[in-house]
């Protein structure tokens, strides 16, 4: 393996000396990404702007066995980016072009730090929308949503960033570049590799590039805002909306402690002994959207909602769903860390669940709120505690993972949306069969059979093995990895 | 039931309807070194000959289970559509496929199957949801689940759509399904130029007109757009009335508008109206960016008159056949071939005529050599469907 200097001196060759980080007070910011719990300083951080540079670096330093983990802008809940000590970091957020917007075809072509909504804002005027839109859309990458398969508010309707990702380009684990389905066709003849690289979290190569499908920007929208006496009664609702021919863009759901905590920090005018908030929005053909909002009101109002609020004003439309793009922000007033989790259940089990998280609670004695992509049946409990405490780690750990078993045993999945990462490593043989983990594991080394990007993360690795229950693990040889 | 017989000394044929047949088919399979064949119904004449020795497998199945509330089913590979649409339309509930009705839900996933209604509901890589199968040491693998969102472990689920069966046995899989539409029509208008309905699309995607479904045939001289609305009674009055007014942006008449009584009674008149393809000497299937869809369907009107056309404008791809022979499929081939570079699409011989010397897929594609990777990987047993598209080594 070659020493640091001839490490830092060959990135700098490759991406310019303004391109690489290696100074421990700058490279700070790269010790975690969302999830704070996994933590490593990288040897180096390295900011290419071209493909061929991403493809330089790898295969330099695959060649002389330094580990490598792809890095967008670190918004991944997951420890997905978390470093290796002596490894480095490629981040692709200054791989930043739009590089052609074709509306006939109703494709982008972008390099892979476009961040989402960037994408968005600069084809306004096509009518046309990225649709995926992660609450971390101003900061995340369209490349580190894709490789986590990232959703948001409007997957119900309108799919997961996988279901909007044409074709890619990507650099391979020996430096060779990929391009497939390139140009925005919608097909192609056998499998589609870019489909298993989306949500494959940065393990069986980087991507540079991605072909994104562009689709009609809705014009007009109603929203319906209800709160219930119970969790149960809004859950019904969603399912009864469902079932009445409706399918809203999104369906949210805020618990009794999340409304209260948004209420304090923003005084939306909420009702703060309600015991879930839900809002429903639906887009389509103006003239029968008021005919279906009413729809929705009149199904809230058969299960018990207390109040019923029914929106066409675009402020006030703004207002409401800012409340619940900020519901995570206004934790910060009262928490000085938070864990957010995952889980995704059928939906119908949704009330079954929230019960158990909060009796989970209860057992670990955490405060636990809770917001949902009710629609999806994808529910993110937010767990409250202090990471400068030992035990409160331990707990959070302890409850995560209690939790997630429980929506694994029902048929649920034990990530969503944010993926696997090193965070929940450990429960992916609660999911898996062995030969599932089995196949999982030779499909890695079939495109990167040295393992050197990004292992240990999203499968259980034969080479790496993750320790999380340490706060603050810099001070662990090899960090959390 | 399983039932064994010998169509010639070839090739046996077994039926299998479940989990624990196919497992013996396959742990009979590795032992013998005879391989497992299936091809499918609508796809026999995809890809390269068998292996003179198989084993032609035909799967049968049920629904295993509906889960109405949640709106996904769960189902053996081997049920056929009109089967699951039967099922399902019972619950007030249908999958938006756009299959043959008579084609099994296992021939759907490995072919990537997909129709008009793409356009508003997506194909497999937005309904299916996971997958069970079989892999060479007859093992069950289980990828994705029930959920709509997911994103535990490699995206294997989507990876083996149009995975032409060679990855491994699938035996179920899960499916997100819809409430179904309060009504169905379907407008046909007549064009004179292909082309100009590309240069269109988009906006009339942006417009009130956008539909479940759009495809265009060219039969009898005549190019035809066919509209698929499906929702309530008044959206749809809307939505006709907006397509009217769009016609005169892509040069288009108004022809007809026809009421479909039922999800079954349309899923079935688009396998009538894919029935030629069945009966089509020579088949080829043309991916292009979607406004190069008229463009190219104009062109091989061209090159050859006698041939039937049929395309989904908003996903590229052009459905091109007919009584072709081994010479004229050639030619047809050639330019076909000639065309596509210019906009990075590709195709694939659905059947060629007897003997022919066409290669079935092409142009080579960038990730082909990481495929044929995959595919040892994932069949090391070389047991499924193989040399089909990845080729034996």
């Amino acid at each position: 393996m070659a020493n640091t200097q001839t490490i830092l001196t060959t990135l700098k060759r490759i991406v310019g000396e303004s391109a690489v980080l290696s100074d421990r007070n700058e490279l700070k910011v790269y010790e975690c990404d969302g999830f704070p719990i996994a933590k490593a300083m990288p040897l180096a951080v390295v900011f290419p702007t071209q493909t061929k540079q991403v493809a330089e670096c790898v295969k330099w330093l695959a060649n002389h066995q330094i580990e490598i983990v792809p890095r967008g802008s670190g918004t991944g809940l997951a420890g997905g980016c978390v470093a290796f000590e002596q490894g480095v970091l490629i981040s692709t957020s200054c791989m930043t072009n739009i590089e052609s917007v074709d509306v006939s075809n109703r494709v982008a072509c972008v390099q892979a730090g476009v961040r989402n909504l960037t994408l968005t804002e600069s084809i306004a005027d096509t009518g046309l929308r990225f649709s995926p839109d992660p609450s971390s859309q101003r900061a995340a990458t369209i490349g580190g949503n894709f490789a986590t398969n990232a959703g948001g508010i409007n997957t119900l309707k309108y799919g997961v960033t996988t279901n909007h990702v044409l074709g890619i380009e990507l650099v391979l684990a020996n430096g060779e570049i990929l391009t497939i389905r390139p140009g925005g066709v919608c097909d192609g003849i056998g499998p589609d590799v870019a489909a298993l690289i989306g949500s494959s979290e940065g393990t069986l190569g980087i991507i540079t590039k991605l072909w994104c499908k562009l689709v009609p920007d809705p014009k007009h929208f109603r929203t319906v805002y209800a709160v219930f006496d119970s969790t149960r009664s809004a859950c019904k609702t969603v399912a009864d909306v469902i079932a009445s021919g409706i399918l809203p863009t999104s369906m949210e759901m805020m618990d009794g402690q999340m409304i209260r905590v948004v209420e304090d920090a923003f005084h939306f005018g909420f009702d703060t002994t309600a015991q879930s908030l839900l809002l429903i929005e639906i887009d389509g053909i103006d003239a029968i959207l008021d005919e279906q909002m009413d729809q929705i009101a009149h199904i809230a109002k058969l299960n018990q909602a207390t109040d019923i609020q029914k929106c066409s004003d675009p402020k006030r439309r703004a207002e409401l769903w800012s409340a619940r793009k900020r519901a995570f922000g206004a934790i910060g007033r009262i928490s000085h860390s938070y864990c957010t989790q995952d889980a995704c259940v059928p939906r119908s089990l949704l009330p079954d669940v929230v019960e158990t998280v909060n009796r989970i609670g209860e057992k670990f004695q955490l405060k636990i709120t809770n917001v949902f992509h009710a629609g999806d049946g994808n529910i993110h409990p937010i767990l409250l505690f202090d990471e400068s405490k030992p035990d409160d780690v331990q707990k959070v750990m302890q409850a995560s993972e209690e939790i997630l078993q429980y929506c694994i045993s029902i048929g649920g999945t034990l990530t969503g949306e944010h993926g696997v990462g090193v965070e929940k490593l450990n429960l992916m043989p609660k999911m898996f069969n062995q030969p599932t983990l089995e196949m999982f594991l030779s499909l890695k080394k079939t495109f990167d059979p040295n393992q050197c990007i990004n292992d240990g993360k999203l499968i259980p690795s034969d080479k790496i093995k993750v320790e999380l229950y340490q706060p603050v693990a810099t001070n662990v040889p090899g960090g959390a990895l | 039931m399983c039932h064994t017989s010998a169509s010639n000394h070839m090739a046996n044929i077994v039926t299998a309807n479940s989990i624990e047949q196919l497992v013996s088919f396959v742990q009979k399979a590795k032992q013998s070194g005879i391989p497992i064949v299936d091809y499918g119904l609508a796809h026999a004449g995809l890809g390269f000959a068998p292996p003179t020795k198989h084993t032609k497998l035909i799967q049968q199945g049920t629904v295993l289970e509906h889960a109405k509330q949640d709106f996904t089913v769960c189902a053996q590979a081997g049920i056929t559509f009109k089967e699951l649409t039967e099922r399902l339309e019972a619950e007030n509930q249908f999958c938006p496929i756009d299959a043959d009705v008579d084609i099994t839900l296992g021939e759907i996933i490995n072919h990537h199957v997909y129709g008009p209604l793409r356009v508003k509901f997506g194909a497999m890589r937005e309904l299916l949801l996971g997958l069970h199968y079989l892999n060479s040491q007859a093992e069950d693998i289980h990828v994705g689940g029930r959920t709509v969102k997911n994103s535990a472990g490699y995206d294997v689920t989507r990876f083996m759509v149009a995975s032409l069966g060679q990855l491994g046995l699938i035996h179920q899989a899960t499916l997100r399904t819809y409430a179904l539409p309060a009504a169905i029509c379907q407008c046909v208008v007549l064009l004179d130029n292909p082309a100009a309905f590309d240069a269109k699309l988009t906006d009339l995607l942006l417009s009130d007109a956008a539909p479940a479904g759009i495809q265009m045939v060219y039969q009898n001289g005549t190019w035809q757009l066919e509209f698929i609305y499906m929702d309530n009674p008044f959206a749809i009055e809307v939505q006709i009335k907006s397509l009217k007014e769009q016609l005169k942006h892509f040069e288009a008449n108004w022809s007809t508008q026809t009421q479909i009584d039922s999800i079954t009674q349309y899923f079935q008149q688009q396998t009538q109206a894919r029935a030629w393809q069945r009966k089509a000497a020579a088949l080829v299937k043309v991916i292009v960016p979607p406004s190069q869809t008229g463009t190219l369907a104009k062109l091989a009107q061209k090159w050859n008159p006698s041939l039937m056309i049929q395309t989904l404008p908003t996903h590229g791809c052009v459905m091109l056949g007919g009584n072709l022979n081994n010479e004229t499929a050639i030619e047809l081939d050639q330019k076909i071939l000639a065309f596509l570079p210019q906009c990075q699409g590709m195709r694939m011989w659905t059947k060629r005529p007897e003997n022919s010397s066409i290669n079935p897929f092409g142009p080579k594609q960038s990730e082909w050599p990481l495929l044929n990777q995959i595919k040892k990987t994932m069949d090391p047993e070389n047991l499924f469907n193989p040399g089909r598209f990845l080729p034996v080594e």
